[in-house]
């Protein structure tokens, strides 16, 4: 596990985008109606938001960071990095980010790149785009982070009726005035395949068979394209490293439970969250959630949440946030921060 | 008998179990209560009372509670060793 802080970069804003279209999990057809009941219980998801075949995710991202500069005031050749954390690339390559520097007409200094994490991508962008300010003379720099997957297909009861779309953008900034940062962040690769699609990359390339569905055990298909999702071994990688995770990041910024406004975690599953936090001992009100509206948004999540839950508080006063995503890979990333002055626009719906 | 309070834990933690009404030679696999949402609250009670993660593999591999029971305290010692 590394512990790091940021001392000169700073959160200046933070947006998010959703598509229009609403799906509700009282409406999938393969639970009856007493399993989906449960399920929602359980997973605290009752809606979430699905985009068309058109829209992608650097779509959502893109229309996130220009509601956001034009709040923030910053024009387009003030950016001088552009990070995009998705595992929802337009292409297979070019790397997206690189799109969106033509498309929002950033500058050709510009330095521009994705990294391909999901679950803790927020967090995790938020130090890689933090340091590289810090190390680059670069002013500012937007971290877009989001994903819209069609990689769970509707046949599997087991994801189908967790994932929904979104796409953030994040503005960091270098400054004198900038509050410390402090992050823990730590890999476990040899449990990928607690979440992995297993064709479509090199290592197994899609072929003619990854589209058949074979039966699962607990009812439903699964074809070698669609997400394999073991939900167990999930509950017991977050209980085993985040609670550990969150303690140690608190004790290395010097403070404790109570001295926290809010918890923002990764939005999963409300009750894995709700055993972490009790773990650590988090009251309800220091744990934000909009699960039952957006579902699981994979990297979108965290700032979504801000957008969502926290935007007129964050407008107000100073508060002072832990914020930790976990999942996929199996990665974690989790950080300290003060708030100062963060912008944040309403929730964009394109 | 420390089982008996691990099966008085299980019947608290999977929702719609009446108290008293599991043994620790129950298959808790064949009750009908039991899905995946009750294997998720069966590993979060194990982390809360007991202090240990149980592979879902090795779960598996447990017929009756009082299997599980003694997976929980193999993972316990092993842990304290």
């Amino acid at each position: 596990m590394a512990l790091a802080t940021l001392r000169r970069a700073r959160i200046a804003g933070v947006a998010s985008a959703v598509p229009r279209q609403i799906v509700s999990n009282s409406d999938y057809g393969l639970l009856s109606e007493e399993q989906r009941e449960k399920i929602i219980k359980y997973t605290g998801i009752r809606f979430r938001r699905w985009a068309p075949k058109e829209l992608c995710c650097s779509d959502l991202c893109q229309a996130s960071a220009e509601r956001l500069l034009k709040e923030l005031g910053w024009g387009p050749e003030e950016i001088g990095a552009v990070v995009f954390v998705s595992q929802t690339a337009d292409y297979p390559f070019p790397a997206t980010a690189q799109l969106i520097q033509a498309r929002m007409g950033l500058p050709k200094s510009a330095l521009a790149f994705d990294v391909n994490l999901g679950c803790s991508g927020y967090t995790y962008g938020l130090y890689v785009l933090g340091s590289l300010l810090e190390n680059s003379g670069l002013k500012r720099g937007l971290l877009l982070a989001g994903d819209v997957s069609k990689m769970h297909g509707d046949s599997d009861p087991a994801s189908a009726v967790l994932f929904g779309h979104a796409g953030t953008a994040t503005a960091m900034e270098c400054s004198a005035d900038a509050k410390p940062m402090q992050f823990e962040m730590g890999s476990d690769g040899g449990g990928f395949k607690v979440i992995y699609v297993p064709a479509g990359g090199c290592r197994n390339p899609v072929g003619s068979q990854s589209f058949e569905k074979a039966a699962l055990d607990g009812g439903g298909s699964r074809g070698e394209t669609d997400v394999v999702l073991d939900a167990a071994e999930i509950m017991n990688f977050t209980m085993r490293e985040i609670p550990v995770s969150i303690k140690r990041l608190l004790e290395y910024s010097g403070h404790t439970v109570p001295d926290i406004d809010a918890f923002v975690f990764h939005q999963a599953n409300l009750f894995i969250n709700s055993q972490v936090a009790r773990k650590i001992g988090i009251k309800p009100p220091q744990l934000p959630s909009t699960l039952y509206d957006f579902g699981n948004t994979s990297s979108a999540t965290v700032p979504l949440t801000l957008t969502a839950q926290m935007r007129e508080a964050l407008a107000s006063k100073p508060m002072k946030v832990v914020m930790s995503g976990f999942g996929v890979g199996l990665s974690w990333a989790s950080v300290c921060w003060e708030s100062d002055g963060v912008v944040c626009p309403e929730l964009i719906e394109v | 008998m420390e089982v008996e309070q691990f099966v008085r834990h299980f019947e608290n933690a999977v929702e719609g179990i009446e108290p008293e009404s599991l043994t620790p030679q129950t298959q808790y696999h064949r009750i009908p209560q039991w899905d995946s949402l009750a294997l998720l609250c069966l590993l979060a009670m194990i982390d809360c009372e007991y202090e240990v993660q149980v592979p879902g593999m090795e779960l598996k591999q447990c017929d009756t509670l009082e299997d599980v029971y003694k997976l929980v305290v193999a993972k316990k010692a092993l842990k304290a060793a």
